[in-house]
């Protein structure tokens, strides 16, 4: 009976022992492979990653750069509105004043005439 | 596949000995020790004379399956040296790491149930040892993937 207890033991052992020793092979050689040095090719693609990881921060650049002038626009757009509108206003405000200067003006003349006529009569009264 | 075109393949494959040269030694030497043991088992060994066996645990698993099993796995792993298939050479050197695996816990079980085979115990941890370690540091995975990280340098 011990035979068989040890001979099951040992086996189910050396099935253990096996597979710890394949996976650590397999691990030693990916390690090997890891330490490998890169190829020509394999250099220059990562040249080529570098160049487009640049140009991306670049484009991240001028995305920002549009941002902001786009935002000046906008600013400029909205001050250019507004002073249009206060060009109109300011139109509007002296074409009004000019009516009513003329308005006053003409007011002026007929007063004058009118106080010319009265002293007029005044005049001719006393010197009755 | 003719062989012509044997020939060439084998002669194509870088040889084991110059890429691991330990490993090349240990599947040789590991071979040959086989062998040796395997036919020491089947016409040296007097059964009479082992008050307790080993793996032998009946009329099928006795020192004659084992003396075979062993000289198989000696001349397998002679034969891949010499057509140098890396493959089968990893492939031998596994099985021989789990046949003498199987051993070795047989052995330290019986270390402690019965004195006197803690000299060959110790021997057999040893060579156990050895060719598991040169199983994981020293055999390479194939010669395709030899071939391509040659490439790639």
């Amino acid at each position: 009976m011990n035979e068989v207890i040890i001979s099951l033991i040992s086996m189910i052992g050396a099935l253990g022992v096996a597979y710890i020793v394949n996976v650590a092979s397999k691990k030693v050689q990916a390690k090997k492979a890891e330490k490998q040095p890169k190829d020509r090719m394999e250099q220059m693609f990562d040249g080529y990653e570098r160049l487009i990881k640049q140009k991306d921060v670049e484009d991240d650049r001028k995305q920002r750069y549009i941002k902001t002038i786009e935002e000046e626009l906008r600013l400029t757009k909205e001050h250019v509105g507004h002073l249009e509108n206060a060009l109109e206003a300011t139109k509007d405000e002296l074409n009004e004043s000019r009516v009513e200067n003329a308005e006053l003006r003409a007011k002026l003349d007929e007063m004058r005439e009118e106080y010319k006529i009265v002293k007029q009569e005044n005049l001719d009264a006393k010197n009755k | 596949m003719s062989k012509d075109i044997k020939h060439e393949i084998r002669e194509a494959r870088p040889k084991l000995r110059d890429v691991s040269p330990l490993a090349y030694w240990d599947v040789l030497v590991m071979g040959w020790f086989n062998i040796v043991l395997g036919a020491t088992f089947i016409f040296g060994i007097d059964e009479t004379r082992f008050a307790a066996s080993l793996l032998i645990v009946n009329e099928l698993f006795t020192f004659d399956f084992w003396g075979v099993i062993f000289i198989l796995i000696g001349l397998l792993k002679l034969y891949s040296l010499r057509i140098n298939n890396w493959k089968l050479s990893r492939s031998t050197l596994f099985l021989g790491v789990s046949v003498k695996a199987a051993w070795m816990i047989a052995l330290t079980i019986r270390t402690f149930i019965s004195p006197g085979t803690l000299f060959l115990n110790i021997l057999w941890i040893t060579i156990a040892l050895l060719q598991i370690g040169a199983y994981i540091w020293f055999m390479p995975p194939s010669t395709a993937s030899y071939n391509q990280r040659k490439k790639d340098r």
